[in-house]
């Protein structure tokens, strides 16, 4: 019994002395750095193979393309000092900096762009498997076909002029195409280094801190898996003394709670922030909370070839009852705002925003319209009631949330009767493009900053319609887009093309989502929301 | 040579049920709707054939099962078709030993406490301290891991790091909210997992130390006059710890369901996240490398179960089939 | 048979402790089953006017959820879901576990062997992975639940029944009636089962409250019912996740209180029938 008295006593003393030992990072010292939370374990970071917003945080920090995004979302130049575009908008010549260079010393050259877009487009890559976002390359004359199989590497217009010269030709006149060259799939490759991360039949390029070779502002220290990883500045970077922070931490807290609980105690420098008791909780001196829209939109998709749902006033009917500012004041709460049209607010139209020219296009909490569209609706295919419809959402928190909120909102106004149906992301895909499914919640997040980049998702020709939606003058105004050179000219058969896919309700938009994050007062110049897909941005971050 | 043939048996044994696993697990996981390559995003159907035809998903099915079969025998488990070029053996090799070390640390905890429980109990049975005890065991058995877990990482890192700024002006993370990095960050995870195991080890304790109490070479120390202290720490709790041996199954299942729970909500890099998330990914290579990591794991756990049963107890024999296992 | 079960009942109920669980249990499910059809209120409606409100207040007796939807009625209701997905898994963990334990006992030697080593094989595939899938083949119905937590627990039901139906066969009354020309079939139903039932009842007991356990569990990695209808393991969870604790507290500690409390009663009912039993041997 003594013994075991004296255990207990050294084994506490024990613990109580580890306790106050002091740790490192938590201490708010001369630390030029800061901790962020990445959400999750990235996939990779090969910017070729990503296609998910939490690698790309950390590629847009260690690689740089061509242009880059500013403060406020527009291309600016990059890895590329200055660039020419021919009269016909066709041609690109793009110049790369002389003092560009990869975190080794050795320089960026146009072949290393070259390389990196031809593996992205090859359809059987030998050490990696094909890129996900290679559709963003189908711009460029030649690649869509040798994507398919069908064309020659030789054939796709991407040619190396010299060393610091690279020259594409596209397909089509492409007024957003500097904004696609930022994003992460068109970074460049140091193919020599590439080539020693192989081995046997897979390259570990990407997989590992020692296997990234960047040009970008920071560069990998580190990599924990599944924990945490830490950046440190650049030296060989071209604009390296416009660079304030010396290191970046990013922890991958799954649990917005945990990261909440990180956050107040000072562990981490910046959290989402989804609820608004918090938000008015975290706006002290110590923190501050800051909302962005990030030009993602949340809808209803709806299969318009299903019997019941081809018929245009049902579908107007559903949308019209629908109460979009209690579900954005009330449910959503967070700086989300109400969508009477398609196309995010972020989006740049010919004179200013493309949204406030466009304007709304339908009334909120139309309830009367919408009952009398439904017995309209329903007497034109015979029916005499509506009968139970299917809705897919998929298991994410906020998409159930929703979506019950919804049901709720139909019962209500409507008297109809919907079920809903939760399942994974990949699984209502499948049903979706097997068109075997009624009305999907899902979420739309472009790939670039232009109306085409949202307006896509009406175009019969395009794999994303899974509305299957069809409209022979929107057609035509898209098309006649394509090819208009004329800005003004191009907006105005854009806005013309939105209106009709909403006049026909091809789907039923919800709201711009807008997300709110609270950051730690020391931490300054951190910019959020620049890009859908780059949505955290440390170039002109620094620390007080 | 008894011993021998034991081991044989058991390999025996493991090769099957690895067969079967896998088998059972391949059929299961293909019947899914749904594709690795469209979890995240929709992907241009030409892109997703060309995926498709690399990671070899075109080819029949009875193809691409024997060729899984002919990489198993040969100890390759695939590359992960979603965290890119990432060998499956690499990713279980780097996130096991850290769910292990917590499993074990939380093992230890609970064994630990609720021994001293499980002691506290029996001495002063049936007076107000051991009427206390059972409270707090039930309670702890009735709570939802997670909960233990919530409510530790609140009070013991959020809290007190508040508290601690309160009064010394500093912030500092004495228990960190998150991560598995020195022993501070150690603290909390552990004794939320131990929280729930460790009323099962206390209760069990105290059913088996009452029955040993009753027999007969017990009465007969305290009819010698040993005093009750003494008789219950030298000759009944090493008979009473032995049916613990018998829960260990159960007792390390419910390790293992826990530390998902846990893992998640420390931001533990541990393998329990990968159980879920690859089955919802539908990361075919990774679902099937845990299943048959997770076979190789539970035969070895219980071997060694089986071994340390044997050894303890020389009544046992090893090979015994009626060996009572509860 | 009866009169053996009969004896053990009225010798727990004795227990104050006991019967005090027991009573609690049972006013459980007479809430669960009368409680939402008498109140004004719905599951399932909401109300967003009225969000957020305080236990006891404007004939909310428990408050309201982050939609308006009233708390004392979507915790019976999720007491219907939660004690039917518990009970059901428990007694289909029962059934096959008891079935396939008594037929490995009875048949010994080789298939014994066999059965109990296929058992352990599947016993060795982690729940974890075998639920997900089901959930996932399934669908998020509360019988793809029901069947995912049934499928994975029967197992230390068939050890239990196989040692009892190891030691039984040895006793004299059953060689004499293997002797007499009685089928296995009779043996098993007339002269083994009723003399397992006390282990059984209390393995359904003890299993009942580690199904609904494992349900909430499910619920937290998301893998529950589907919404509206809640459980109170997925109460619990959404409480958790939408909203702060430190501000609307009782939506999550109100099912958890429940939990908590069916749950003890049940061990507390199951552990004095362990005791009662274990005393008559």
């Amino acid at each position: 019994m003594k013994l075991k008295r004296v255990h207990a006593f050294l084994l506490t003393a024990f613990m109580c002395i580890t306790l106050v030992l002091p740790g490192c990072k938590n201490v708010e010292a001369d630390f030029n750095g800061i901790c962020l939370n990445l959400g999750d374990e990235p996939l990779t970071l090969d910017p070729q193979l990503v296609y998910d917003v939490v690698p790309m945080r950390v590629i847009n920090a260690v690689f740089e393309g061509l242009c880059r995004k500013d403060k406020e979302g527009l291309p600016v130049p990059g890895a590329a000092g200055h660039w020419d575009i021919s009269e016909d908008k066709l041609t690109y010549t793009f110049y790369i900096r002389k003092d560009a260079k990869w975190y080794n010393g050795t320089s960026v050259t146009a072949k290393d762009f070259k390389d990196a877009w031809m593996r992205a487009l090859d359809p059987e890559p030998q050490f990696h498997e094909p890129a996900y976002m290679a559709n963003l390359f189908f711009c460029i004359k030649g690649a869509e076909a040798y994507a398919y199989g069908e064309g020659k590497p030789e054939d796709v217009a991407i040619d190396v002029v010299d060393d610091r010269t690279l020259r594409v030709t596209l397909v089509q006149p492409t007024p957003y195409f500097l904004d696609l060259v930022c994003n992460s799939v068109y970074m460049p490759v140091n193919k020599e280094f590439f080539d020693q991360q192989i081995f046997g039949d897979v390259s570990k390029y990407g997989t590992e801190a020692e296997t990234i070779l960047g040009n970008g502002p920071f560069m990998v220290e580190e990599w924990n898996h599944d924990e945490s990883i830490v950046l440190k500045k650049n030296d060989a970077y071209w604009n390296s003394d416009k660079i304030s922070l010396e290191e970046i931490e990013f922890k991958m807290i799954k649990d917005n709670t945990a990261a909440i609980n990180s956050f107040k105690s000072g562990e981490i420098d910046m959290v989402e922030v989804t609820d608004h008791l918090l938000a008015n909780e975290l706006k002290n001196s110590n923190s501050r909370v800051e909302t962005y829209n990030a030009g993602i939109v949340q809808y209803i998709t709806m299969n318009n070839e299903d019997p019941v749902l081809c018929n245009v006033n049902i579908r107007k009917s559903l949308s019209y009852a629908l109460d979009r500012k209690t579900l954005v004041e009330k449910v959503v709460n967070d700086g989300s705002k109400e969508a009477f049209g398609f196309v995010s607010p972020i989006v740049g139209g010919h004179e200013g925003k493309f949204r406030k020219q466009a304007g709304d296009l339908f009334k909120d909490n139309d309830i009367d319209t919408a009952r009398k569209l439904l017995k309209k609706g329903l007497d034109e295919l015979g029916l005499s009631e509506m009968p139970k419809t299917t809705f897919l959402i998929n298991d994410q928190d906020i998409s159930k949330r929703d979506a019950q909120v919804l049901q709720d909102m139909w019962e209500k106004s409507l008297g109809v009767d919907i079920e809903l149906q939760v399942m994974s992301f990949d699984a209502m895909t499948e049903k979706m493009l097997s068109k075997d499914y009624q009305m999907a919640l899902l979420v739309w997040a472009a790939d670039y900053n232009d109306p085409l980049a949202y307006l896509d998702v009406f175009s019969s020709k395009s794999f994303y319609n899974v509305a299957y939606y069809y409209n022979k003058e929107f057609e035509e105004l898209f098309d006649r887009s394509i090819y208009e050179t004329d800005e003004k000219k191009r907006m105005d058969l854009l806005l013309k093309a939105e209106k009709i896919a909403i006049d026909d309700m091809a789907v039923c938009p919800l709201y711009f989502v807008a997300n709110s994050y609270a950051v730690k007062s020391r931490v300054k110049g951190l910019v959020r929301g620049s890009s859908a897909i780059q949505d955290i941005d440390v170039y002109w971050t620094y620390v007080e | 040579m008894k011993f021998t043939r034991f081991l044989l048996k058991r390999l025996a044994f493991f090769l099957v049920t690895m067969w079967l696993v896998v088998t059972l697990t391949f059929v299961l996981i293909r019947c899914l709707p749904g594709s690795p390559f469209n979890s995240g995003k929709m992907v241009h159907p030409q892109i997703l054939n060309n995926l498709n035809t690399k990671y070899g998903l075109d080819k029949p099915f009875y193809e691409q099962y024997l060729r899984y079969i002919k990489n198993l025998v040969k100890g390759d488990l695939g590359i992960s078709m979603i965290y890119k070029n990432r060998s499956v053996a690499s990713i279980i090799k780097r996130a096991f030993p850290v769910s292990l070390d917590l499993g074990v640390r939380a093992l230890v905890l609970a064994a630990f406490v609720g021994l001293l429980l499980g002691l506290m109990s029996t001495l002063y049975s049936n007076k107000a301290l051991d009427h206390i005890i059972s409270v707090t065991i039930m309670i702890a058995v009735s709570m939802p891991g997670f909960v233990a877990g919530a409510l530790f990482q609140y009070f013991l890192c959020y809290r007190l790091s508040v508290l601690i700024q309160s009064i010394t002006g500093v912030r500092y993370s004495v228990f960190p909210n998150t991560g598995w990095e020195g022993f501070r960050s150690t603290v909390a995870p552990t004794m939320a997992l131990a929280a729930g195991v460790m009323g099962m080890v206390a209760k069990m304790l105290r059913t088996s130390m009452k029955d040993v109490l009753d027999q007969n070479y017990i009465v007969m120390s305290r009819a010698k006059g040993l005093n009750k202290r003494e008789v219950v720490l030298r000759h009944a709790l090493k008979n009473a710890l032995l049916p613990l041996l018998s829960i260990s199954g159960p007792l390390v299942s419910s390790i293992i369901m826990g530390s998902f729970v846990i893992e998640n909500i420390f931001s533990i890099p541990g393998l329990g996240r990968y159980f879920v998330s690859s089955v919802q990914d539908k990361d075919y290579t990774m679902v099937l490398g845990l299943a048959v990591f997770s076979v190789f794991i539970v035969v070895l756990i219980n071997t060694i179960t089986d071994i340390l049963y044997a050894v303890v107890d020389p009544r046992v024999c090893i090979e015994s089939k009626d060996r009572l296992k509860t | 048979m009866l009169l053996y079960v009969k004896t053990a009942v009225f010798g727990v109920l004795k227990n104050k402790i006991a019967f005090a669980g027991a009573v609690i249990f049972f006013v459980i499910v007479m809430m669960a089953i009368a409680a939402p059809a008498f109140s004004p209120y719905n599951y399932h409606s909401h109300d967003a006017d009225s969000i957020f409100l305080k236990p006891m207040s404007k004939g909310h007796w428990f408050g309201t959820d982050e939609f308006g939807r009233d708390l004392f009625v979507r915790v019976w209701q999720g007491a219907r879901i939660s004690l039917a997905i518990g009970i059901l898994a428990a007694i289909i963990q029962m059934v096959i576990g008891t079935v396939y334990g008594a037929m490995a006992g009875l048949f010994g030697g080789l298939a014994d062997e066999a059965m109990m080593r296929l058992a352990d094989a599947l016993y060795s595939i982690p729940d974890l992975i075998l639920i997900v899938l089901v959930t996932l083949m399934m669908g998020n119905s509360c019988f793809s639940v029901v069947l995912a937590l049934s499928m994975t627990g029967w197992t230390s039901t068939a050890r239990v029944v196989r040692g009892q139906t190891l030691m039984l066969k040895e006793m004299d009354f059953v060689k004499a009636a293997k002797v007499m020309g009685a089928s296995r079939r009779y043996i098993m139903f007339k002269h083994i089962l009723p003399n397992c039932s006390g282990q059984i009842l209390v393995s359904l007991m003890l299993n009942i409250p580690s199904a609904i356990f494992a349900e909430s569990t499910l619920s937290f990695l998301g893998l529950g019912i589907r919404p509206p209808e809640a459980s109170w393991g997925t109460m619990v969870n959404e409480g958790f996740k939408y909203t702060n604790i430190t501000y609307h507290p009782w939506v999550v500690f109100l099912p958890l209180l429940f939990i908590a409390i069916t749950m003890i009663s049940l061990n507390i009912l199951g552990d004095e029938f362990k005791k009662v039993l274990d005393s008559k041997h």
